[in-house]
C-alpha cells in the first residue's frame, strides 16, 4: 500500500472519506480510445480498484487493477465479459500513460507507457458483442464503488481506435 | 504513384493485376451531410388545403462528404471512374479500426471532368472532390459518421468541473505549488494537488486532480509531539539518553506547529514514542514530515534518523524508515539492521520539509499494541536534531 494525503488528528483517530467524481459524457458503446495520464498514487497496488469506468454497473467498460496490473475490462450484461491485462506495473510516483482501445468488434487492448518510456501493449482480448448502452451516461473517475488513489493529469476519449502518440497529441500532452 | 500517407481509405476490387485498389485519404471525408432520396409524386389542391403524395418504396439514405487534401489526383480519378461503373466501394473512415467500414455505391459524380483543387491547399497541388455515397442496402449511415468532432471527452487537471458531479463529505488536505505547502480543502471541493513531473524532489509545477479512497489516521495526535502538548500521547523516552523538544517551529502548512527534536548528548539515543495504537490490521503505511536540524551527524552511512512502527507485544519492528541527511536532503536506503521494509522516495515540501514514508510488506497482528517511534539519530558518538510534524499511520482497510 502507499501513503495517502495527510489527515490531521488532535486527540482521536480521524478519517478522510473518498472522493467521488463523474462526468455525464454520454458516449455510447462504439469503437473508441480512452487515454489517461496520471501520477501513480497507489491504485495499481490495490486489486479491484478502478481508474475510470463507463457506467456504474454492468454493462460497463473500465480500466481497473487485477493481479497487480492495469486491465481493461468490459461486461456487456449479456453474460459475456472480456479483459486484457498489462504484464508490467508502475510504482508509486511514476508518470503513467494508459490508452485503452475498444474496437467495434469488442476486442480490447491496453497500451501503457511509464515515465515516457517505450509503450508496451497488452494481448488483444477476444471479441464480444457490444451492448447498446452502458448502464449510465456517466464516465466515473477513480471508480463508482472500488475507489483507488490517483493523481490525474489528462484524460481524452476519442472515437475510433488510435495509438498512444495520436492520443497524446489529442490530449495536448505532446 | 500512390503515396501511403492516409488515415482513411476507399477500396474496391481491382480489375488490373492488383488484388485490391486502395485510395488513401489524408483525412476521413469532411463536411459530411446525411441525405435521403425517394421517388415521390405529390399534388396540391387548387386552394392549397390538401396535399396528396404517393411514394415508391422507402427510398435510400445517402451521405455527402468531401475528399480533402488529396495529392494523388490520378488515384482519385480512378476511384470515381470505378464508382461510375456501379462498382461497390468500401469506405473505411479510420484505418486503425478497419472493422468500421461501409459498402457503398458512388451516386455522384458519375464521371469527373477534372479534379478540383483543394481550397486551402491548392498551392501544394492537392485536390478536393465531393462524393455522394449510398450504402448497398440503402440503409442510413451510423450517426457517428456525422459528428462534428472525434473527441468524446477531454479533461486536463485544473479545468472546470462545472459539468461534473463531485462529492466528498469532509475536508481534506492537498499540496499546492512551489516546493509544496499543505492546504486544507473544504468538503465537496475537488483537490487540485501540484506535483513535479521530474521526481519527488522536484519543483511542483504541474496540477493534478487528487482522488483518493477513504483512509483513517490511527495516530491520534499527529502534530503535538510532546507529552505536555499531547496530554501524554507522545512521550520522550530516554533509554540511555535524553531528548529536548521545542515547539513553535515552522511546519509544512507555513504555520508554527512543527517540533524540533534535539539530542542532548552523543549517546544512543533519545527518542519520542506514541501511546499504543490498537486495532491495526492488514498492511500499514507510516509517514511523517521531517526536516534536517542545525546539528547533523556526519557519520553516514551508519547514522540516520529512524521513523518506525513497533509491535510492542512482539518487540519487533513492523516497518522502518532510516533516513540519512546530506545538506538537508534525505535519502533512504537499507543496511544490515533495517533492510526488511518497503519505503518510498522522500517527497519534498516547503521550507526544507520532506514527507518520509515506509510501509509494511505484510499484514500486522491486529490484536497487538503498536507504537510509533521517532529517533533523531541511531548511533553513539554523534548528535543530531531533526524537525518533525504530521505523523500518520494508515491501513489499507481504513
Amino acid at each position: 500500500m502507499t501513503v495517502s494525503s495527510y489527515i490531521p488528528t488532535a486527540g482521536a483517530a480521524a478519517s478522510r472519506v473518498a472522493d467521488s467524481l463523474y462526468f455525464p459524457v454520454g458516449a455510447k458503446p462504439q469503437a473508441m480510445t480512452v487515454y489517461a495520464r496520471l501520477v501513480e498514487h497507489g491504485t495499481v497496488l490495490n486489486n479491484g480498484k478502478r481508474l475510470w469506468q463507463f457506467g456504474s454497473a454492468a454493462p460497463l467498460f473500465m480500466c481497473y487493477v487485477n493481479g497487480g496490473y492495469y486491465n481493461v475490462y468490459i461486461n456487456n450484461d449479456k453474460g459475456q465479459t472480456r479483459a486484457s491485462a498489462m504484464t508490467t506495473a508502475p510504482t508509486a510516483g511514476d508518470i503513467v500513460e494508459l490508452a485503452a482501445q475498444l474496437y467495434v468488434t469488442g476486442v480490447m487492448q491496453l497500451i501503457q507507457s511509464i515515465d515516457g518510456a517505450t509503450a508496451s501493449i497488452s494481448s488483444a482480448s477476444n471479441s464480444i458483442t457490444l451492448p447498446d448502452d452502458w448502464s449510465s451516461i456517466d464516465l466515473w473517475f477513480n471508480g463508482a464503488t472500488s475507489v483507488g488513489l490517483v493523481k490525474l493529469l489528462n484524460v481524452c476519449v476519442e472515437r475510433g481506435v488510435h495509438n498512444i502518440d495520436y492520443m497524446r497529441r489529442k490530449a495536448g500532452v505532446k | 504513384m500512390p503515396r501511403r500517407q492516409g488515415k482513411a481509405a476507399i477500396c474496391w476490387t481491382s480489375t488490373d493485376a492488383n488484388s485490391e485498389r486502395v485510395h488513401w485519404l489524408q483525412a476521413p471525408l469532411r463536411a459530411i451531410q446525411p441525405s435521403h432520396t425517394q421517388t415521390v409524386y405529390s399534388g396540391e389542391s387548387l386552394d392549397k388545403s390538401v396535399i396528396e403524395s404517393v411514394t415508391v418504396g422507402e427510398g435510400a439514405h445517402e451521405m455527402v462528404g468531401t475528399v480533402r487534401y488529396d495529392h494523388n489526383p490520378q488515384g482519385l480519378v480512378d476511384l470515381i471512374k470505378e464508382g461510375s461503373k456501379n462498382t461497390t466501394l468500401t469506405y473505411i473512415p479510420n484505418l486503425a479500426d478497419p472493422d468500421v467500414s461501409y459498402s457503398v455505391k458512388l451516386i455522384s459524380p458519375r464521371g469527373l471532368g477534372e479534379a478540383g483543387l483543394d481550397p486551402q491547399r491548392a498551392t501544394f497541388g492537392e485536390h478536393s472532390v465531393t462524393l455522394r455515397l449510398r450504402q448497398t442496402d440503402e440503409s442510413a449511415f451510423r450517426n457517428e459518421m456525422f459528428r462534428g468532432t472525434d473527441t468524446l471527452f477531454w479533461y486536463r487537471a485544473g479545468d472546470s468541473l462545472e459539468d461534473a458531479t463531485f462529492t466528498r463529505a469532509g475536508t481534506a488536505v492537498r499540496v499546492i505549488k512551489g516546493y509544496g505547502t499543505l492546504t486544507e480543502t473544504t468538503n465537496d471541493k475537488a483537490r487540485l494537488e501540484w506535483v513535479s513531473t521530474k521526481g519527488t524532489s522536484g519543483f511542483r509545477d504541474t496540477p493534478s486532480l487528487l482522488l483518493e479512497s477513504s483512509r483513517t489516521n490511527h495516530c491520534e495526535v499527529s502534530a503535538l509531539l510532546s507529552s505536555v502538548a499531547s496530554s501524554g500521547y507522545w512521550t520522550a523516552t530516554t533509554e540511555s539518553n535524553s531528548i529536548a523538544l521545542t515547539s513553535e517551529q515552522t511546519d509544512p502548512y507555513g504555520t508554527s506547529s512543527g517540533w524540533l527534536l534535539s539530542d542532548n548528548s552523543t549517546v544512543w539515543s533519545g527518542n519520542i514514542r506514541s501511546t499504543f495504537i490498537t486495532g491495526l490490521s492488514t498492511n500499514v503505511a507510516l509517514s511523517a514530515y521531517m526536516k534536517a536540524g542545525s546539528t547533523m551527524s556526519t557519520a553516514y552511512p551508519d547514522d540516520g534518523t529512524l521513523l518506525r512502527l513497533v509491535d510492542n507485544d512482539a518487540s519487533a519492528n513492523r516497518c522502518v524508515a532510516q533516513v540519512h541527511w546530506s545538506s538537508g536532503v534525505p535519502s533512504m536506503s537499507t543496511n544490515a539492521s533495517y533492510s526488511r521494509w518497503d519505503y518510498a522516495a522522500p517527497e519534498r515540501c516547503r521550507d526544507g520539509w520532506w514527507r518520509i514514508t515506509t510501509q509494511t510488506t505484510g499484514p500486522v497482528v491486529s490484536t497487538a499494541n503498536h507504537y510509533v517511534q521517532i529517533v533523531p539519530h541511531t548511533i553513539s558518538g554523534a548528535r543530531q536534531s531533526i524537525y518533525a510534524f504530521g505523523v500518520q499511520v494508515e491501513t489499507s482497510t481504513g
